[in-house]
């Protein structure tokens, strides 16, 4: 019995599953269900679809136990399994048959007795006739309303004419397994009463079995029944009659009518049909329940007092069976037989149920277990019977044969914690994976990354304890699954010790498995934890675990030094993160680096890069969005100059063999996620050292032939960088880790089916686990990082120029070169401040045509695209920003277009605002309503304001004047900001932005008295550093791709 | 003998019968005696596997006659002893009719192959015997209170789980189910219940009358059923 059978009726297929969660155990489970064949060759799994299926269905986590007072509930999961169709049902129940089930080597689920019982009985109905028109609701069993108009089904189902015939259905209904309920929601019936609801599921599989065998009668009516369809006329014929023309087709098809019609019809059919359940429902009074009882027996030692010595008794123990009354709807009703036969009633009102005849039913409970357990029968040759004294082998017999025959038909079996399934002491092993395996291969194949094996030894354990292997064979020697172990009777598993034996052979000095296999281990806390089989209790990972796991203060074992190449000081934390990536690069692990925006993960990238480079000959990719192309180039011009970085952009780039042979000239290729796609030929061509994704949400859509491209490329190590907090963004999450460890968190389907319900927390730790050796997200309120930052970070974020830019761009600066030489004095500082206010603006965005919004308008430039992937990284953070710019029309430009984007629209203060519209904006935004993005003019918002809600500012243009500058940034960074505040300038490359900053760095100490008046002081350039000053650069990535 | 119909009253067995379908109607009334069910009862309350196999047998077979050597054989009413077959009477009006012989061999046989026909003859059956035997285990050792005995050891008095209407109800009894070990388990009632419909079909003219505007809905209704069940019984 290695596989497991259960099934549950949806509505309109009959749900089969495993319980199993894991793909490759689901995969397995449907290879050998599909080949289950029966009598006459019915095969009906055979081509049953596979489908998943929300079912409270119970997985029992060690860890997770409800408190006192939380009231337990069994939670929903998505289960994979095979839906098989009303066909397909019908043959299987039909053929049931129990022997040739375990023959198959499954373990089936009881309820499957019940759904042949049902289908029997609505072959019953079929054989006497008792077949009857209905009208229902299609979105009652899972169809969709189309429009307003509710969706209709006409079909056959059961008549029920008579008091004997309902109450035979209710019984069969009352008689359901539990786990009939336990998809309820997919028929919509979850606010009815248990039996109701039960009623329904058990209509709705009688309805279509019954619908599906009237319908082949139809089909073989054919000519005969066309003369009785009804000349329907829409709007003029009731509704009636396309109902029952619906109902003399071969095929069930929907139809629609007004609310009102569908009432009127749904209450005629049913009134007329004496339709069962909704005559129920009317009937459905606030009256006492009937109750059922079932019989529950209770096994325990029997104490006896005696002056025997203790081994006496412990080598001849004896158990008492207790028989019970326990109410099957109500299990908390647990009455001792002796009590029932004292009662002088026959009826027993308990809890709000009466239970009738009970006596004579726990009489009859107890005499068809009789039937299945001669140990029972033993008891029943007396009055009053209450049970009695079992021998050891008695009880021995009992457990092994008549227990399991007991529980499937319907018996409670209450033992000794320790000897229920769930209390059985269960073998296990314990695990200690603390190293590396010597000799990473498969074969001739060297394993890398995830796959490289880990050696680790085993200790077997029982319930919990360590046990000796001695221990452990000596227990398998017995014949009875009751033994005497360490002073106390326990039952024991015997199949299940020796695998444990069995596997403790195979691993005798020491095992070998996969890093991957051993993280999933660690992850799962329930009973899938399983290793070759054998379930692991334990398992210490802990030494081989902490050189990845980021421990907050340290990394252990970590000797990289700093390259001396890097021009420029890690902080602390960034030092710890380059010393993670260097161990993940060492054992060829994919890294997340997935630090807060503003904590330089370039630079650790970069730091590493450059540490890379003296091991080994190959070149590293870089891919970034094309609005970051820039930032890398200065980045890596800034820390790396040693770097020889090619830049694969633009349309003059290389291709084919010119890229093949002439990339290897450089150690840095830069290029952009469109390209990868498109010159995916001779970007997988390369065997990388390294690949970088900056901003990896941009391959979060797997599907996409970029993200696809993204997969294939050839590296030794994959590094991710991001500064979204990824781990809750699923979809992300998987392909991102699909592209550092393929296959680490198996196929997008399981992926979601498993962590993608947000009803499973418990699995979301998991996932959590998981991916923990691989991601290093630190935030800037960490106390540990915040120590190691200044209070003020200030960051120069580079964008290109569009096409449409670059054009406008040029067109102003030639015509200010072409006029510059025949001015002179007022008129040329005039030509000079008017042409760069334009270029100025150009930078901005294009100057004609600003009223465009959404994509359309971001494309038109580089700098608002830039801008959008801060914002959406500092609203995903949950964080606010004030953005400054010197020209109301590009404010309002900004304001209209992120009220589009983020559907809230921003604050914008100008100089035409009122003082009250300017003081209720800044408590609105303080106090943290409406938009957390505050667009201000420099002008009127530079000075006065206190904005400390905002702990980032953007500098959409520049003033040139540090002071203008500080005293704008200064509106968050003063007394009440809590936060670190990074200041954000935006600069466009090759442009005279890019320029004016070098200019103002390069003369840092005297750019307060150089540029202190403004932008009066470029007017004073000649003409030949004005035309360097303003000429566009080759920095500039202007063309796109 | 066809078409016997045989009535218990206390004291007396009524057989309703024709020996064809042209001749008439007659009953024959059969005497019953007084009979003593001490030693039955007491059997019965001294053995629950006895009492059980007893209550199982069906009142409505034909076929479900005790062994003579049965504990419970000795203990039944015996024909011999309470039948008064020299009394019986015939509303024939005939002086020596042959009727009267053939309702006693008749009820003689019946009598043999179900007992619970004798205990109707008198005056017993399940339920009267299910509470003589259950109120002789309930004197033996009786409870004082029982309602507090019960509720202390069931809890309190609630509402029935059942009655509320909110979803966590069901995932609340999923859960205790699934505690017990139950989730798959049908009711104890499944293998007892035989589903044996009484063959009453919907009233097709009340379709008709739903359908006013439609012609032949009844027959078509009838043919459809007719073909189903011919479909299902050939």
């Amino acid at each position: 019995m290695n596989q497991r059978l259960y099934g549950i009726w949806l509505g309109e297929v009959l749900f089969c599953f495993s319980g199993e969660t894991s793909e490759s155990k689901i995969d397995r489970w449907t290879a050998q269900v599909r080949k289950m064949s029966f009598n006459a060759g019915v095969r009906p799994f055979e081509h049953a679809l596979l489908r998943l299926a929300e079912v409270r269905y119970p997985v029992r986590h060690v860890q997770r136990k409800p408190s006192n007072n939380e009231r337990k509930g069994l939670l929903g999961r998505t289960l994979e399994g095979l839906a098989l169709s009303v066909e397909d049902t019908w043959n299987l129940l039909l053929h049931w048959e129990e022997t040739k089930i375990q023959a198959s080597g499954f373990e089936y689920g009881a309820e499957f007795n019940y759904w042949s019982k049902a289908l029997r009985f609505a072959i019953s109905l079929l054989e006497q006739g008792q077949i009857v028109p209905m009208a229902h609701e299609a979105n009652q069993i899972g169809g969709r309303r189309r429009g307003t108009q509710p969706m209709m089904n006409a079909c056959f189902g059961p008549y029920f004419g008579n008091q004997h015939d309902e109450d035979l259905f209710r019984s069969l209904a009352v008689a359901m397994p539990p786990i009939g309920l336990a998809a309820s929601h997919h028929l919509k019936i979850q606010n009815d009463s248990i039996e109701m609801m039960q009623m329904v599921v058990l209509h709705s599989f009688l309805s279509t079995m019954i619908d599906y065998k009237v319908r082949q009668s139809i089909v073989g009516l054919g000519a005969k029944l066309k003369h009785s369809k009804a000349d329907y006329r829409r709007g003029y014929s009731p509704i009636h009659e396309l109902w029952w023309n619906h109902l003399l087709s071969s095929q069930p098809q929907q139809f629609q009518g007004t609310a009102q019609e569908v009432e009127h019809l749904m209450e005629e059919t049913a009134k007329v049909g004496n339709h069962i359940l909704h005559k129920e429902r009317a009937e459905l009074k606030e009256t006492e329940q009937v109750g059922t009882i079932r019989l529950c027996l209770r096994l325990e030692p029997y104490q006896v007092q005696t002056d025997l010595p203790s081994e006496v008794v412990q080598s001849n123990p004896q158990w008492q069976l207790n028989f019970l009354a326990e109410g099957v709807e109500d299990p908390a009703v647990s009455i001792p037989a002796h009590i029932i036969w004292s009662l002088s009633e026959q009826e027993l009102s308990l809890r709000g149920r009466v239970y009738h005849h009970v006596q004579q039913n726990l009489l009859l409970r107890l005499g068809k277990a009789a039937k299945l357990s001669p140990e029972i029968k033993g008891l029943l040759a007396s009055p009053r019977p209450v049970g009695g004294i079992l021998e050891a082998e008695e009880v021995f017999n009992f457990l092994s044969h008549s227990a399991a025959l007991l529980h499937k038909n319907g018996v409670t079996l209450q033992m000794p914690s320790s000897w229920s399934k769930e209390g059985r002491k269960k073998a296990s092993i314990k695990v200690k994976a603390d190293h590396w395996a010597q000799g990473d291969t498969a074969g001739d194949k060297p394993l890398f990354g995830v796959e490289q094996l880990v050696s680790f030894q085993s200790d077997v354990m029982l319930d919990g304890e360590v046990v000796t292997v001695q221990e452990l064979m000596e227990l398998s020697a017995s014949k009875s699954p009751l033994v005497f172990f360490r002073g106390r009777w326990i039952e024991i598993n015997l199949k299940e010790i020796k695998q444990v034996l069995k596997f403790m052979k195979r691993h005798e000095q020491h095992g070998t498995m996969s890093f991957r296999e051993l993280m999933h281990l660690k992850a799962l806390e329930d009973e899938t934890r399983l290793l070759d089989g054998v379930y692991v209790e334990d398992i210490d990972a802990g030494n081989l675990l902490s050189q990845f796991v980021m421990n907050k203060e340290q990394m252990k074992d970590c000797d990289r030094h700093v390259p001396s190449l890097l021009k420029g000081t890690l902080r602390p934390y960034q030092e710890r993160g380059f010393q993670w990536l260097s161990v993940m690069r060492k054992f060829q692990f994919g890294a997340l680096l997935a630090d807060d925006m503003g904590l330089g993960k370039t630079i650790q990238v970069i730091t590493v890069l450059l540490d890379n480079m003296k091991a080994s000959d190959s070149c590293c990719l870089i891919v970034c969005p094309t609005s970051l192309i820039g930032n890398w180039e200065r980045e890596l011009e800034r820390f790396a100059p040693h770097l020889k970085l090619y830049i694969h952009h633009g349309s003059d780039r290389l291709h084919g063999e010119e890229f093949a042979r002439k990339h290897e000239q450089y150690d840095v290729v830069l290029t952009t996620y469109q390209l990868v796609g498109r010159d995916a030929k001779e970007l997988q061509a390369v065997k990388w050292d390294t690949v970088v994704l900056d901003e990896a949400q941009y391959i979060k859509n797997y599907r996409t032939k970029q993200a696809q491209s993204v997969m294939k490329l050839n590296a030794i190590h994959r590094i991710a960088m991001t500064g979204t907090p990824v781990e809750n963004r699923l979809s992300e999450l998987w392909s991102i880790f699909q592209f550092l460890n393929p296959g680490y968190l198996g196929s997008h389907a399981f992926f979601k089916a498993r962590y993608g319900n947000n009803d499973q927390p418990d699995q979301l730790t998991v996932l959590r686990t998981l991916i923990a050796p691989f991601l290093l997200r630190r935030l800037k309120s960490d106390p540990l990082i915040r120590k190691d930052l200044p209070e003020k970070i200030e960051l120069k974020s580079y964008c290109t120029l569009t096409q449409e830019q670059v054009v406008q761009y040029e067109q102003v600066t030639s015509t200010l070169l072409s006029q510059i030489g025949d001015r002179t004095g007022i008129a040329r500082k005039g030509l000079v401040l008017s042409s760069l206010t334009q270029l100025k603006q150009i930078c901005n965005y294009p100057i004609q045509n600003h009223a465009q919004g959404g994509k359309a308008a971001l494309e038109r430039s580089g700098k608002l695209m830039r801008l959008a992937e801060l914002l959406d990284l500092i609203m995903d953070n949950n964080e606010a920003t004030l953005i400054f710019t010197q020209y109301v029309q590009m404010g309002q430009m900004l304001r209209e277009h992120l009220a589009l984007r983020y559907n809230t629209t921003p604050f914008f203060l100008h100089g035409g605002v009122t003082k009250s519209e300017r003081d209720h904006m800044i408590t609105q935004f303080q106090e943290g309503h409406g938009s957390p993005i505050f667009i201000l003019s420099l002008k009127a918002g530079g000075v006065g304001l206190n904005l400390t809600r905002a702990n980032h500012v953007i500098h959409y243009d520049r003033w040139w004047n540090p002071a203008v500058e500080n005293q704008a940034t200064d509106r968050v960074f003063r007394i009440g900001q809590r936060k670190n505040v990074e200041v954000h300038k935006l600069i466009s490359l090759g442009t005279l932005e890019e320029k004016i900053d070098e200019l103002i760095e390069a003369k840092r100490s005297l750019s307060e008295q150089v540029v202190g008046s403004g932008e009066q002081w470029i007017t004073e350039m000649s003409n030949d550093e004005l035309t360097k000053l303003i000429s566009l650069g080759a920095g500039n990535m202007g063309g796109g791709v | 003998m066809k078409d016997a119909a045989i009535e218990f009253v206390r004291g007396q067995i009524r057989v309703i019968f024709k020996l064809d379908r042209f001749a008439s109607q007659f009953n024959i009334a059969i005497p019953i005696r007084g009979w003593d069910e001490t030693d039955l009862i007491s059997k019965l309350v001294d053995n629950s596997l006895l009492l059980y196999q007893f209550l199982e047998l069906d009142e409505k077979e034909q076929e479900c006659k005790l062994d003579s050597q049965h504990p419970l054989a000795a203990s039944l009413p015996q024909w011999e002893d309470v039948a008064i077959v020299d009394q019986v009477e015939c509303t024939c009006g005939k002086e020596h009719c042959e009727h009267r012989q053939a309702a006693i061999e008749y009820v003689h046989v019946a009598w043999q192959y179900n007992p619970w026909l004798g205990l109707q003859a008198v005056g017993w059956n399940k339920e009267l015997l299910c509470k003589a035997v259950f109120t002789k285990w309930s004197v033996a050792s009786p409870l004082s209170n029982p309602q507090q005995v019960i509720e202390k050891l069931a809890g309190p008095p609630t509402k029935a789980v059942t009655r509320s209407r909110s979803n966590s109800s069901v995932a609340e009894w999923l859960a205790d189910m699934a505690d017990q070990g139950h989730l798959h388990t049908p009711g104890p009632q499944l293998n007892e219940i035989e589903p044996k419909l009484t063959g009453q079909q919907t009233d097709l003219d009340q379709w008709q009358a739903l359908l006013p505007q439609v012609k032949g809905v009844a027959p078509s209704l009838a043919l459809i059923i007719n073909e189903v069940k011919k479909n299902f019984n050939s």
